[in-house]
């Protein structure tokens, strides 16, 4: 069944295309991977899969009813201001911070439990690394109750060795709750490893489909030899 | 010890300063966290021109400056979503041009007798029993609305993108909120002025900022600090013979230092 179908999507900023004729599907239980060189599109892609941006033509249709949940890449806020994990939970399942039900809370310390930061609840989420962060709002994009849930780049600002257990983790929310996962990805082990669906984009759609078929020799280069174009510092360039 | 509380004119301002520092202090939250400082002291100019136009149309100059202010808040934001224009350039405009305008109106205000220096640092003993009670309705309304809607509120303030995903009607609360703001900026012109009313928003929710461990402490401890500045301010301003507003910020703005003193991180 499919959860959502984006066709023929475009997306410009001012005169730049951003997205060029993007069309796939999203099927229930389906572990999609985004993948693709800085500047793709990857996370305007997701922004609008979610309704943040507007796109300029094409249509995406969501199965009626759908829920989604987020975990961004980078979160944007005052790190110095006082909110507690858990009163940042309970914003994010609608439950009341001052007088929170008492399901509510049961809920938000069985989602910590889940992603493994059960002890972190009365934290501040500006004084959390960012490992910490990613699993706190990956445990946020499930208060909902979701369908599907989109995680842009969950392994951003975590060290190697918590990559690991991030992706990990994912793996083991798609089986324990057989959640639809659309995620921003650069690591090519998981992807072959854990997703059944990989999306390589550049602006334009590059490949899409199982990634032992999709991933293709030929895409490989355009993909990941863009992504491993060395910087071009001006201090080396030839006088 | 208690001989100012013999006085109507100290009860009705310890009643309307309680009122508005507390309400102005939960509103101070939210625009430290969405860094709306100058926003607030921008409306909180506007005012001028609303009271000065009420004045010159013969209107109760409370409802003008609100309805100014309003008009003045969703001005910006219409604006800033219309155009390319960033925010502090709108301000800026706002802030100077509004200024201007009451000033100017006030010079048109022929046989009438307008005393400048109230309207810009307030004249909290010269309150009303009528300002008192447009007060009380405009703070409890205020207030209410910041309860029943805090979570959506404070969901548009802390991340937008977020805010979008996880919940319908973001504009709307995000309208909702420049509304409340620019409704309890008008409601403390009277008592703070033009020029001190930003601080009745921001100093209080800054000394919270420092020390709390939470939102719901925030909270508290804003509303706390804002309501004993006011009264403290109040009461030495009697027994000192100053000015009731700056006294009152003065008050605040020790809190704020002895809050760096036990600044968390």
């Amino acid at each position: 069944m499919n959860l959502v179908e984006v066709k023929n999507l475009y997306v410009t900023f001012g005169e730049h295309t951003v997205l060029d004729d993007i069309s796939f599907t999203i099927e229930r239980g389906d572990i999609v991977a985004v993948i693709g060189p800085n500047g793709a599109g990857k996370t305007v892609l997701i922004k609008t899969l979610l309704g943040i941006l507007k796109p300029a033509s094409g249509d995406i249709v969501f199965k009626k009813g759908l829920k989604t949940g987020y975990a961004p890449q980078k979160l944007e806020f005052d790190r110095n201001f006082p909110m507690t994990v858990e009163e940042f939970m309970l914003m994010q399942s609608h439950d009341r911070i001052i007088f929170p039900s008492k399901e509510g809370k049961q809920k938000i310390s069985t989602l910590l439990d889940e992603v493994g930061v059960a002890d972190l609840g009365l934290k501040k989420i500006g004084d959390l690394s960012g490992g910490q962060l990613q699993r706190v709002l990956i445990a946020a994009s499930l208060a909902g109750d979701p369908d599907i849930v989109y995680l842009d780049e969950p392994s951003a600002g975590v060290d190697i060795g918590g990559e690991q257990t991030i992706y990990h983790l994912i793996d083991n929310l798609h089986k324990t709750r057989g959640l639809t996962l659309v995620l921003v990805s650069h690591d090519i082990d998981f992807v072959y490893r854990a997703s059944n669906k990989v999306l390589c984009l550049n602006k334009r759609k590059l490949c899409f489909g199982v990634p032992e078929v999709a991933l293709t020799a030929e895409v490989m280069n355009k993909v990941f030899l863009e992504m491993a174009t060395p910087y071009h510092h001006k201090d080396h360039e030839e006088t | 010890m208690f001989d100012f509380l013999a006085y109507s004119f100290m009860q009705r301002a310890l009643i309307s300063g309680v009122m508005i520092s507390g309400v102005g202090a939960l509103l101070g939250t939210f625009v430290i966290l969405r860094r709306l400082t100058f926003f607030s002291d921008a409306i909180s100019h506007s005012a001028l021109a609303g009271i000065a136009l009420g004045l010159l149309l013969g209107i109760n100059p409370f409802f003008s400056a609100i309805v100014f202010c309003i008009a003045a808040a969703l001005w910006v934001k219409r604006l800033r979503e219309m155009t390319e224009l960033t925010e502090d350039i709108l301000l800026g405009v706002l802030f100077a041009s509004a200024t201007a305008a009451g000033v100017l109106i006030i010079g048109f205000l022929k046989g009438l007798r307008v005393d400048l220096f109230q309207f810009l640092f307030g004249d909290i003993l010269g309150v009303g029993t009528i300002d008192i009670v447009f007060s009380a309705i405009l703070c409890v309304l205020v207030a209410a609305a910041l309860f029943i809607f805090l979570e959506e509120l404070l969901g548009v303030s802390f991340n937008p993108d977020l805010a979008m995903v996880s919940q319908e009607r973001v504009r709307l609360y995000d309208y909702l909120f420049m509304v409340l703001l620019a409704s309890a900026i008008a409601a403390s012109i009277r008592i703070f002025g033009v020029i001190l009313v930003s601080s009745l928003i921001i100093i209080p929710a800054s000394v919270a900022r420092n020390i709390a461990g939470s939102f719901k402490q925030m909270l508290l401890i804003s509303v706390v600090v804002g309501i004993i500045s006011s009264i403290g301010g109040l009461i030495s301003s009697y027994y000192l013979d100053t000015p009731s507003g700056p006294t009152i910020v003065i008050w605040s703005m020790t809190f704020f230092m002895l809050s760096l003193l036990f600044r968390r991180r």
